[in-house]
């Protein structure tokens, strides 16, 4: 586990903190400590959660984001 | 970016070369008024300054130019040496060439950056180098001019700049505007699936339609929430400032009621003091002011004059005594010479005479006397005595007459007398009068006049202290009359909106609630189709991915205003040792900004804190802004101030350098504290005893002297290291 904390990092960690998320999905923060954990996490929304933060960083632009959060949903859920 | 020297030439009064090497802490730059403080503080902020060249002639030392002959030419820079990520250099400067007696152009601007690699240095950009070591949005927060300067959030975007800076996340808000979107796009295409969707079409179209009604019920009422919040908040705020500054306002009233009632009494004392003399002179008779000396004078002299003249009819009348006595005597010496006693002259009267002497015959005595005897020369003398009696008679009258006409014919002097006595008496008495009139009036108009000086110094003391206090207070005169007759309305205005904001609260968690209600119905149909079931569960991920993304920036505002609370108690403590201080409370508003505000333990709000306090609460925060910014970005940032403690005595100026001394972070302080007035010369010395407490570099800037105080191109400011 890396101990430097990205931007990306600390906005995941910040969105998982979210009491709702951890309530209804029994999402552990500590268990997603960076945005490679995330991105490759097996509930959707954590999943979800990363792809937008990670392609925004990368100026991807809003669109291509939905979609690519959308096909990834529809598929896991 | 730690600064380590400064340069600066012909930058102003700072006239050919001059450096100063910083401490890796504090270091404190101690000037006199016009001494070229603020100038050093300027002459940062223009080098710091990357949106325009702003290469002014102001900016060129006048000293320098006047020395320039024509076609002679000099430079205007200010350089920064500092380490950051290695050592860097960031220089500002420009050519000034006197082409005329008259003319200076400015040519070669040049803003360059240098990097050393090894032992080489580099040229770049120097805004580049500027922006990519000391951010804008830093340097927003290391640059302070004055003390009431120091309150970071009286701009109100100041908490977004923070929060997106230095919260140590950046981005949120991009990213909850974005997942808001596509909980939106989500929505509308779950619902496109389920309006398709044969068992349920009908449903949801019912269902969207009730949506749609109430989704615009509630966009309604949050409008007008809105506006009703804003309406309160700002009502809030003014109340606030009138209860901040009630007792200005308090103190505000009593000087205008003051003023006024003095201004009232000027007045009247105007029209006491005021006095026609002109008119005065006849119409009250002033002019008679002095005309008492001359009564007296007058009074002597007709005394004289009626005393003279007493003694002259006294003289008069003693000679016409003595001539008629005479005349009497005479008489009587005749009358003892005959036996018989004659008869009178006039006996028998001058025709009986001439008839007896006609007849010659006395018919006194009835005998016969002719001519040429004795009886007939008797009556012949008779007759001449008679006539001689006569004529005697006449010319007697006429003597008596010349003897009866009065000394003085003309009665002048009378008249002088009774002038005399006419003046004498009462109207002397009346004249003293107005002099005495004429001397308690003037008295009075003194007196008067002497109060109304009074009173117009206490009006301009008064006046004074109003100015001071508006000053003070950094008010005008006219919200403080406004505040004072809007108070009620306030009030009133708050009351109303607060309860109409229940009414619509109310009113929202009503719709909101049926909302959600119509949303579950929505969610829980249960459609024909597998892949409508799938769109759902999507758009239910969607907006629980806005919620947590709304609701971690939320958090980290909240984060950071606690961390910033948390750092800034710490300076506030440090800042204050040995004296009350309170607790800083860092307060969000509605509209997304915030509020410093002091609080006691005891939970109660501490308004307008003193001058002092309220500085070093303003300065804690920016310290803490800087720790935290330090904290995040693993740089660490100058604070520059100027004059940043003017509100401070001599003993919190002890313990605010001691303090600022230990901070663990490089501030420049240019100040005229620690300047004391030397009572036996009078003048200005450096208060050593504090001074040689310190561990910082501590440098002296002061005019070079002699110099002209009317010509600015006798102004060189030095620079001397005395620490």
């Amino acid at each position: 586990m890396s101990m430097y904390q990205t931007n990306e990092d600390k906005l995941l960690q910040a969105v998982l903190n979210d009491k709702q998320l951890m309530d209804i999905y029994g999402v552990d923060p500590d268990d997603y400590y960076t945005i490679t954990d995330a991105l490759e996490a097996d509930v959707p929304i954590i999943k979800a959660i990363a792809i937008i933060i990670e392609r925004h960083e990368q100026k991807v632009s809003e669109k291509e984001i939905y979609t690519e959060v959308s096909n990834q949903l529809i598929r896991q859920l | 970016m730690i600064l380590k020297d400064i340069k600066i030439k012909n930058f102003r009064s700072y006239y050919g070369d001059n450096n100063l090497s910083l401490s890796k802490g504090l270091t404190l730059i101690i000037g006199d008024n016009g001494d070229g403080k603020t100038t050093l503080f300027e002459a940062l902020e223009w080098l710091f300054k990357t949106a325009s060249e702003d290469k002014q002639i102001t900016h060129i030392s006048e000293k320098r130019k006047s020395e320039l002959e024509v076609g002679e030419s000099d430079e205007v820079l200010v350089n920064i040496t500092f380490e950051h990520d290695g050592e860097k250099e960031i220089e500002k400067c420009f050519t000034f060439e006197k082409v005329s007696e008259d003319n200076i152009r400015i040519k070669d601007f040049k803003f360059n950056g240098y990097y050393i690699e090894g032992v080489e240095r580099f040229l770049t950009r120097g805004d580049t180098l500027l922006n990519q070591c000391f951010e804008p949005v830093i340097r927003k927060y290391c640059l302070f001019k004055g003390e009431n300067n120091l309150n970071v959030f009286e701009n109100d975007t100041a908490l977004k700049t923070l929060v997106g800076h230095f919260s140590g996340i950046k981005q949120f808000d991009e990213l909850v505007e974005m997942t808001t979107n596509f909980e939106h796009k989500s929505a509308n295409a779950a619902n496109k699936e389920l309006q398709n969707d044969k068992r349920v079409s009908n449903q949801v179209k019912d269902l969207n339609r009730q949506l749609a009604e109430v989704s615009d019920a509630i966009q309604t009422i949050r409008t007008e929430l809105k506006e009703k919040e804003i309406s309160i908040s700002d009502f809030s705020d003014k109340i606030e400032l009138i209860e901040k500054n009630q007792e200005t306002q308090e103190r505000y009233q009593d000087i205008k009621d003051r003023i006024k009632e003095l201004q009232d009494k000027k007045a009247k004392l105007s029209a006491l003091s005021s006095c026609n003399y002109s008119t005065n002179l006849l119409d009250e008779s002033w002019i008679l002011r002095s005309f008492l000396p001359i009564i007296k004078e007058f009074s002597v002299k007709a005394s004289a004059f009626s005393k003279e003249k007493r003694r002259l009819e006294k003289q008069e009348t003693e000679r016409k005594a003595r001539e008629a006595g005479e005349r009497d005597a005479i008489s009587k010496i005749q009358k003892l010479a005959n036996d018989a006693i004659p008869l009178p002259w006039n006996i028998p009267d001058e025709a009986t005479m001439r008839e007896m002497i006609d007849d010659e015959t006395c018919k006194v005595c009835g005998r016969p006397a002719p001519k040429g005897s004795e009886a007939y020369e008797f009556m012949c003398r008779k007759l001449n005595e008679y006539l001689a009696n006569i004529s005697e008679q006449a010319g007697n009258h006429s003597l008596e007459e010349e003897d009866d006409e009065p000394l003085f014919p003309n009665a002048f002097i009378n008249e002088l007398h009774s002038r005399q006595i006419k003046l004498s008496g009462e109207t002397e008495q009346e004249i003293a009068g107005i002099a005495t009139a004429i001397s308690d009036r003037l008295e009075f108009i003194t007196q008067r006049k002497a109060e109304l000086d009074d009173v117009s110094k206490q009006i301009q003391d008064l006046t004074n202290e109003l100015n001071d206090l508006l000053m003070q207070s950094n008010l005008s005169a006219d919200i403080l009359d406004r505040n004072i007759k809007d108070w009620k309305g306030f009030f009133e205005a708050k009351g109303r909106a607060e309860k109409r904001a229940v009414e619509l609260n109310d009113s929202l968690k009503i719709k909101e609630e049926i909302k959600a209600n119509l949303q579950e119905k929505l969610s829980k149909l249960e459609p024909e189709s597998t892949m409508t079931k799938v769109y759902q569960r999507v758009h239910t991920t969607f907006e629980r991915i806005m919620k947590a993304f709304v609701n971690a920036k939320e958090q980290n505002v909240r984060n950071f205003l606690q961390m910033l609370e948390e750092v800034s108690n710490q300076y506030l403590a440090k800042l204050n040792k040995n004296d009350f201080y309170g607790v800083i409370h860092i307060r969000k508003t509605i509209d997304n900004s915030a509020r410093i505000e002091l609080h006691s333990l005891n939970g109660g709000k501490i308004e307008n804190p003193n001058g002092a306090l309220k500085t070093t609460m303003y300065m804690s925060v920016l310290f803490a802004i800087s720790q935290i910014t330090t904290l995040k970005r693993e740089q660490d940032y100058p604070l520059i101030f100027d004059a940043p403690t003017s509100s401070f005595g001599g003993f919190k100026e002890d313990t605010f350098y001691n303090v600022i001394d230990t901070i663990e972070k490089q501030c420049l302080i240019v100040t005229k504290d620690l300047l004391n007035i030397d009572k036996k010369t009078g003048e200005k010395e450096l208060d050593f005893d504090t001074i040689n407490k310190l561990s910082c570099a501590v440098y002296r800037i002061e005019k070079v002297e002699p110099f002209n105080d009317k010509d600015l191109s006798t102004i060189q400011t030095v620079i001397k290291r005395i620490k």
